[in-house]
This record gives C-alpha cells, structure tokens and sequence, in this order.
C-alpha cells in the first residue's frame, strides 16, 4: 500500500464537499475552481477535479453557462442549483460527524 | 522540414507537430478508456479541452508558435496523468476490462477501395480475402447490383479513426494494456516514419549526380503516368456517358418505332428479337459502366 495513494483517497472522499462549496458563494469557471483547491492544496493535478464536475452536473447538483472570452476559449461557468445546496448540507453534516470521530478517535483527551 | 497540422481544440486554432498530435490523442484516449457512458464522457473531454486549450494559450509565445511534445508534456504534468482522473478504482476498472462491443467501421489500415471489406471482416471475424472473394462473386452475379451496396456501405459506414473505435471495430475489450499495446504500435509506427525519413536523406546524399538524373526521370515517367492514367479516365467517363446516351436515344427510338408499328402497322421496322439484344447490350454497357467508373472515381 502506497503512503501517496491513500492520501489521494482521503482527499478525493472529500473534493466533492469543497467544490460545492467553493461554488456556495458564487458561479465559478473551471480554472477558478481549481486555483481554489490548489491553494488550499486539497488537488495537486487538475485531471482529478473534471470527472468530478461532470459527475455533480449530471446529478443535477451543477448548472453551466457558457460565456465567451476575449482571448481564448469559451468559458463554463458551474453554478449550484437548489438541490445542490440540500446536498451541501447533507454532506456538510456527515462531514461535522467525521470530523468529531476522527478527532475523538486521533487524539483521546482522556 | 517538418510537417505541422491544424489542430482544433475547444474552437481555437494550433499548429501542432506530429509527435505532439499523436501524444495529446494518446492521451485522450487514455482518459476516455476509464469512463464508459457516452454522454458523460462527452461533457468531461469538452471541459478537458476547454482547459488545455487555455493552459496552451498560455505557454505559447503567440498564436503562431507550433505546439511540440515539450508542450504536451508540460500540459500534461498540469493536467495529471490519466489515472488521475479515474474516480471510482475498481468499479471502472472492472468495466473496462469487460468492456468489449463490436461495431461495424471501415478499416483505414486494411483497404483496397474503401476499406468495407475489411471492415465486414472484422465484423463477422472472417479472413479479410474471404469477404472480398465473396463481394466480387456477388457483384458479378448480381450484374453489378451488389456494388450499389458497396458504395452505400462506402458512404454511410463510418471510418475507424480513434484507438477506441478501432478496438469496437475488431471487438477487443478497450482497456489499459489493450490501448497500452495499441499506443505502442502507432508510436513505433510514427519513429519508423522518421527512421525512414533520416533514411532516405542519409541515402539521398551518398548518391551521385547522374542517379539524382535518373531520379529525376523516373519521377518525369511516373508524372507522365498518372496523367495518362488520368487521361485514360477521363476517356473512359466520357466514352462510358457517350455510349450510355447512344443507348438510351436508341432505345428510346426502338420502343417509339414500336409504338409506331403497333400504330401504323409498319411492317418495315425491326422485329422482336433485335429489340431483345438491345435491351442485353444497355445491360452489359451499364454493368460495365459501374465496373469501369468505381476504379476511375477511386483513381482522382
């Protein structure tokens, strides 16, 4: 088992929750979204966010919007839709559940 | 000299060289070999390609610069390596090892018109001179009806283009190692292009003046060739239309002759029988029209 891996899985388990959110805020092009996560150094190559975006669009969690550009190609534009935010919070919450777990069960306070 | 290709990618113009063209297929092929819903893929290599054509616009000094291998590569160290965008491991792991559908395509690779024999073959898992046996049996019994079908087999059978619908074409599953091998073969198909290239420059310069002389009128004979071969097809469809309107008047005269006859009673007009070897010869003339025109449109 590779140490790179299952760090890439752990990130991964938790992407879809950071793009939603990301995109809680404000619509957001493809390449805004990725600035996004590798600021926050949660994706180190791009390939893994595209996938992603397509699986919560045609969930029906993501709008787009195509908008053309000065100089280059058209940009999508992802959105979140109504049921996109009741699915944020349902992950929000699971995520709060995790998280407590995980500290409860890494640093013992007792 | 290096050759340079257009390339469209998310509606924006590049020039690419070879090597770079063959690397970024390889890739998208690559990516498309872990998904398996036509749709979603769709939607995914539209995204993948808006972004590469960004990240390119943004390496290159100006619109004009020709995208190498370095450039891809560069792109591709962005992007990530394909496996990174797999999304669930095992489940389209499994799916596309099992992932085996036939389609029928021509095969550009396998062809003597327009690869639909070849493409048959694959289909129906025959041996490639079988099919074409049978085509040319059929297309002489049928007077040439079958090569009707040919042709509309030629034009509505789409082209194999992509690794994947060459895999669809011949059945086999589309999976990493299957692409793997694949990759490998167009790789060494392309270096033994350059090799060759080197090559023939290398063997280019050790000749003398009077083999480059000889060359030079080989290369006269084999233009003046084509043009007569040209030529030849010209006359041909021109002999072949001329003759066909011959008939058609002629025909057209017997079965007004005919009608006179009926009419007016004519004794002096040709019997039944003459009428019955006209009919035999536009037959054979159209027969033989098909026979000589398919050659000569697959000549230009």
């Amino acid at each position: 088992m590779q140490i790179e891996n299952t760090k890439a899985q752990l990130r991964k388990g938790v992407l879809e929750l950071c793009i939603l959110s990301i995109l809680a805020k404000e619509r957001k092009y493809a390449s805004e979204i990725i600035s996004h996560l590798k600021d926050a150094k949660l994706i180190i190559v791009e390939g893994t966010l595209y996938p992603l975006l397509t699986r919560l669009r045609s969930a029906g969690y993501l709008a787009y919007e195509w908008e053309e550009s000065k100089n280059g190609p058209p940009r999508k534009y992802y959105s979140i839709t109504a049921e996109g935010k009741d699915f944020l919070a349902e992950l929000s919450g699971s995520w709060n559940e995790l998280k407590d777990a995980v500290e409860q069960l890494t640093n013992p306070k007792n | 000299m290096n050759t340079t290709i257009n390339v469209n990618l998310a509606g924006q113009h590049y020039y690419f060289d070879q090597a770079a063209k063959v690397k970024l297929e390889i890739y998208f092929e690559e990516i498309k070999s872990y998904f398996t819903d036509e749709s979603f893929l769709q939607e995914l290599m539209t995204d993948v390609e808006a972004r590469i054509a960004e990240l390119l616009n943004d390496i290159r000094l100006d619109s004009n610069q020709v995208i190498t291998i370095q450039h891809i590569e560069n792109v591709i160290q962005i992007m990530g390596e394909p496996n990174s965008f797999k999304i669930d491991e095992e489940k389209t792991q499994s799916e596309s090892e099992t992932k085996a559908i036939r389609k029928l395509f021509r095969d550009p690779d396998d062809r003597f018109l327009g690869g639909v024999a070849s493409g048959v073959s694959h289909y129906f898992g025959l041996q490639v001179s079988w099919v074409r046996l049978i085509w040319l049996l059929l297309g002489l019994f049928s007077w040439g009806g079958f090569s009707i079908l040919y042709i509309a087999l030629w034009i509505f059978v789409p082209v194999a283009k992509t690794t994947s619908e060459k895999f669809m074409m011949k059945g086999e599953p589309i999976n990493l190692s299957n692409l793997e091998k694949k990759i490998k073969e167009e790789f060494e198909e392309v270096a033994d292009q350059i090799k060759n290239a080197d090559y023939q420059k290398a063997k280019r310069k050790l000749k003398s003046k009077t083999a480059r002389f000889f060359n030079a009128f080989a290369a006269v004979l084999v233009s003046f060739a084509n043009l007569f071969l040209k030529f030849l097809g010209i006359i041909m469809v021109i002999a072949a239309s001329l003759s066909l309107l011959v008939i058609f008047t002629f025909m057209f005269g017997i079965g007004l002759h005919e009608i006179f006859d009926i009419y007016l009673g004519n004794p002096f007009w040709p019997e039944i029988d003459i009428m019955h070897a006209e009919v035999s010869v536009w037959q054979t003339v159209f027969v033989g029209l098909i026979i000589v025109a398919v050659p000569v449109i697959y000549v230009f």
